[in-house]
């Protein structure tokens, strides 16, 4: 059985999202026994691809029927193609904002116990678990499922393909969804984490995707800034104005006083610069 | 195995520490069973002002006169005084070296143990147990953890911890100890608030870099958390060895104050001032039988 992680890289304005891609690519190499990583393009995207990536993607896949994310800034839309795209037997999708940090190798065979496995839970910069739902008003307001979706393990199956066509509905149809399922507080923009959550809820499948008890596989240090665990008035909307954080020549990342161990999704899209990705190919070669 | 209770006393200009110890050895014989001896580490001249309170309280003495440089310390008695006066708080980190017993139990002199829980740290498999999350008993502050800062690491409270005489305790130690003597790059390393030298802190910061400086979980005290009575509070009487009733400040207005009764449950009293109003009820109340 073939195993790897999948992450959709598609430019947007000054966003670098293939960059981002080769230093998580970069850091899964030096991290990970299984540190495959298919990366999804459009085909502006594509055209940047260069010797560099393909030493260390180990599949480039065009986006299929089209670019869904065409015209928007925030290109989520083509987030229901996975299972059409990756090459592998079982997947895990990740954002390409992320990082790893230690091996998580041995989560693998633990996720292989479902069909599809939503992450539920993640982790503050000091890794204790994420409480707040300052992002997350509709999903108590409606009692969604609480899924993180770019930590999402699958692998090729019924339900599998039933979830993804659900999320491809929801996506595609999203004013109407939205309309029917989920007006009210919070917001009203279409999110993967969203769109997963409600297809979850239609289908009905909470308990075959989710895991409420288990609070440590999969999880990951999400780093949006109002569920730190600090106060609101003491942190800046941007993180990295607030915590000071580094990459260490042995490629530790230390955010605050804490070594992070987890994978780590550093969302401020800056974060992530030459310095850095010079350090994860020099920890390469 | 030896084990043994200590208590630091060592005498200011505001407090009498060393009557305070007694007075928290008494309850703590009253109410744990299973130790050796309970043994008090104060200087020469804190012993030589007490002498004849000290011998009747405690098992042993060990005298230490190292050097304890300034360390000013706002204390407070209630909302009504409020006082500056020097902290001798530096000595703690000797305590693996002073201790003379194969297990130590260590509680500040104003701990009042008034049940026999921690009769249940002896022959324990860990070999350091100290407790990060509290109770405010007057419920003023909501979080049970308190960090150094809002970044940075959780605070373990050094009132009341245990260790056996073992490699990482020795570690521990030592580096508490080192950051004792280079405790401004420490301080400014973990974002710490105030200028007061704490064991608190210092214990909090070598635990960390002890365990990798990765989020990790100390083994607690066999309690999940301290009852902490801060300086705002004071006591209105004490019944017995196992039964204290407070006057809590109010959490909404704290010049008003709530009567609580702590009965077979231990509490930090950190109002010196009024541990020094009701001494000669707590000392009676600890005295051997």
């Amino acid at each position: 059985m073939s195993k790897g992680y999948i992450t959709i890289a598609q430019n947007s304005g000054d966003i670098d999202y293939l960059e981002m891609s080769y230093a998580l690519a970069l850091s899964l190499k030096a991290t990970q026994e299984n540190s495959n990583l298919c990366v999804c393009v459009d085909e502006e995207t594509k055209k940047l691809i260069t010797a560099k990536h393909k030493k260390v993607f180990d599949s480039i896949v065009d986006i299929p029927w089209n670019d869904d994310a065409k015209g928007d800034k925030w290109k989520i839309h083509n987030k229901w193609k996975y299972p059409h795209m990756t090459p592998y037997d079982e997947t895990i999708i990740l954002d390409s904002d992320m990082i790893f940090t230690e091996s998580v190798d041995y989560w693998w065979d633990y996720l292989a116990k479902k069909d599809v496995w939503c992450c539920t839970n993640v982790k503050t910069f000091r890794n204790e678990d994420v409480t707040s739902d300052y992002y997350r008003k509709k999903f108590t307001q409606l009692n969604l499922p609480n899924v993180y979706s770019n930590f999402t393990y699958f692998k090729k199956s019924e339900l599998t393909f039933e979830f993804f066509r659900m999320v491809e509905l929801v996506m595609t149809h999203w004013n109407v969804y939205f309309d029917k399922f989920l007006k009210g507080v919070g917001q009203n923009w279409m999110s993967a984490d969203v769109a997963y959550a409600l297809a979850i809820q239609l289908l009905d499948i909470e308990a075959e995707t989710c895991d409420y008890d288990i609070k440590d596989v999969p999880t990951f240090v999400h780093m949006k800034s109002m569920i730190q665990n600090v106060p609101s008035n003491q942190i800046d909307s941007d993180w990295t104005k607030s915590i000071t954080s580094e990459l260490g020549d042995d490629l530790q990342v230390k955010i605050g006083n804490f070594t992070q161990t987890l994978p780590v999704h550093y969302v401020e899209k800056n974060w992530m610069d030459e310095n850095k990705i010079k350090q994860l190919e020099d920890a390469l070669t | 195995m030896s084990k043994g209770i200590i208590i630091f006393a060592q005498n200011n200009e505001y407090v009498n520490y060393a009557e305070q110890a007694c007075a928290c050895a008494g309850y703590a014989r009253k109410n744990l069973s299973l130790f050796d001896e309970i043994c008090l580490i104060t200087n020469t001249e804190t012993l030589k002002s007490n002498k004849k309170l000290i011998n009747k309280y405690f098992d042993n003495v060990i005298i230490s006169d190292s050097f304890q440089p300034d360390n000013i310390r706002l204390f407070k008695d209630t909302t009504h005084i409020t006082e500056y006066a020097s902290f001798k708080n530096m000595g703690r980190s000797e305590v693996y070296e002073l201790s003379p017993y194969d297990e130590t139990l260590v509680i500040d002199a104003d701990y009042f143990i008034m049940n026999n829980v921690l009769d249940q740290v002896w022959d324990s498999e860990n070999d350091v147990m100290i407790n990060c999350k509290y109770r405010d008993v007057s419920e003023r502050h909501k979080e049970n953890i308190e960090y150094l800062d809002n970044f940075s690491i959780p605070m373990y409270w050094a009132t009341v911890f245990y260790f056996k005489k073992s490699d990482f305790a020795e570690n521990l130690f030592t580096l508490i100890s080192h950051i004792k003597y280079n405790y401004k790059y420490y301080y400014y390393l973990y974002n710490c608030s105030g200028n007061l030298f704490r064991n608190d802190f210092a214990f909090s910061m070598a635990l960390h870099i002890l365990n990798g400086s990765v989020a990790f979980d100390v083994p607690s005290l066999p309690f999940n958390y301290l009852n902490n009575s801060f300086d705002l509070d004071d006591i209105y009487r004490v019944n017995s060895h196992n039964d204290i009733i407070m006057y809590c400040a109010d959490a909404e207005r704290i010049t008003n104050h709530l009567l609580s009764r702590f009965k077979n449950v231990d509490i930090h009293i950190m109002n010196k001032k009024a541990i020094a109003r009701c001494i000669n009820d707590l000392l009676a109340n600890g005295e051997k039988v």
